[in-house]
């Protein structure tokens, strides 16, 4: 898995690339929250290039989802590939988590 | 092409029950996906079910540190793909794990839980039994559609 993170205004587009299991998901919980951390609490998770989550990648979006929220922030997601927007609709995420089809309408969402 | 025979011998990996095995038990997985000739939503619904009951035993099986085994054994079938997984630890019944709350608000949510709810929804059928000895196995099934 690689994360490369792309500030786009007020907003961090943060670009998955690979599966996201229990080898994986400390590396991206750790690469979202740092953000925050940094004070991006707006953030756009595009997985268009993500092709496998387990529970394991549920945990660190609802980790970071919870902390960017209390913190006055989103985190939202883009470009989500079939089998994996089956994991999040099974798990009841796609009532929560606000998933858009493409990046720029994710980034937009958040108003200037 | 794939050639796949339906009557291909069992695949087997055997790990201890730690965190560090988890890459061996996945890659063990995959592979064996590959060479029975999976296509990708079976694929998916396999990985996703073995690694939710690998990550289960390495967490719950062995408690108090201590690391006994976990067996893993992948069988295709004309008709459907068979995970096993076993081991020597303490009882486990999926049956009395509560299905978790998915239409409860970000801020109720908590983080985890959503497992055992990914198998079932995954795979077809979940087996399980208490091995003689003590341990358990389960048997994970995913019905597989025919060749087109």
């Amino acid at each position: 898995m690689e994360v490369n993170v792309e500030q786009r205004g007020g907003t961090s587009v943060v670009r998955i690339a690979g599966s996201v299991d229990g080898l994986t998901s400390d590396a991206l919980q750790a690469a979202l929250h740092q953000q925050i951390e940094a004070g991006a609490t707006r953030l756009v998770g595009d997985l268009s290039a993500v092709d496998y989550t387990s529970s394991a990648g549920l945990r660190a979006l609802l980790g970071t989802l919870k902390l960017a929220r209390q913190r006055g922030g989103d985190l939202r997601l883009a470009a989500v590939q079939p089998g994996v927007l089956r994991v999040l609709e099974l798990s009841g995420f796609t009532s929560i988590l606000k998933v858009f089809p493409d990046v720029d309408t994710a980034v937009e969402s958040f108003g200037a | 092409m794939t050639d796949r025979p339906a009557d291909a011998p069992d695949a087997e990996i055997v790990c201890p029950a730690r965190p560090e095995s988890l890459a061996a038990l996945l890659a063990f997985v995959a592979e064996a996906s590959a060479r029975a000739g999976l296509d990708r939503d079976s694929t998916f619904a396999v990985r996703l079910a073995a690694e939710e009951v690998c990550t289960n035993v390495i967490a719950h099986a062995y408690p108090n540190g201590a690391a006994g085994p976990v067996r893993l054994r992948f069988r295709r079938d004309p008709a459907a793909v068979l995970v096993t997984v076993e081991d020597l630890g303490i009882p486990f019944d999926p049956a009395q794990v509560a299905r978790p709350a998915a239409d409860a608000a970000w801020e109720a949510r908590p983080i985890g839980g959503m497992g055992w709810h990914l198998v079932r929804e995954s795979v077809d059928e979940v087996r399980h039994e208490h091995l003689p000895g003590g341990g358990n196995r389960l048997t994970l099934v995913k019905r597989l559609s025919p060749d087109p």
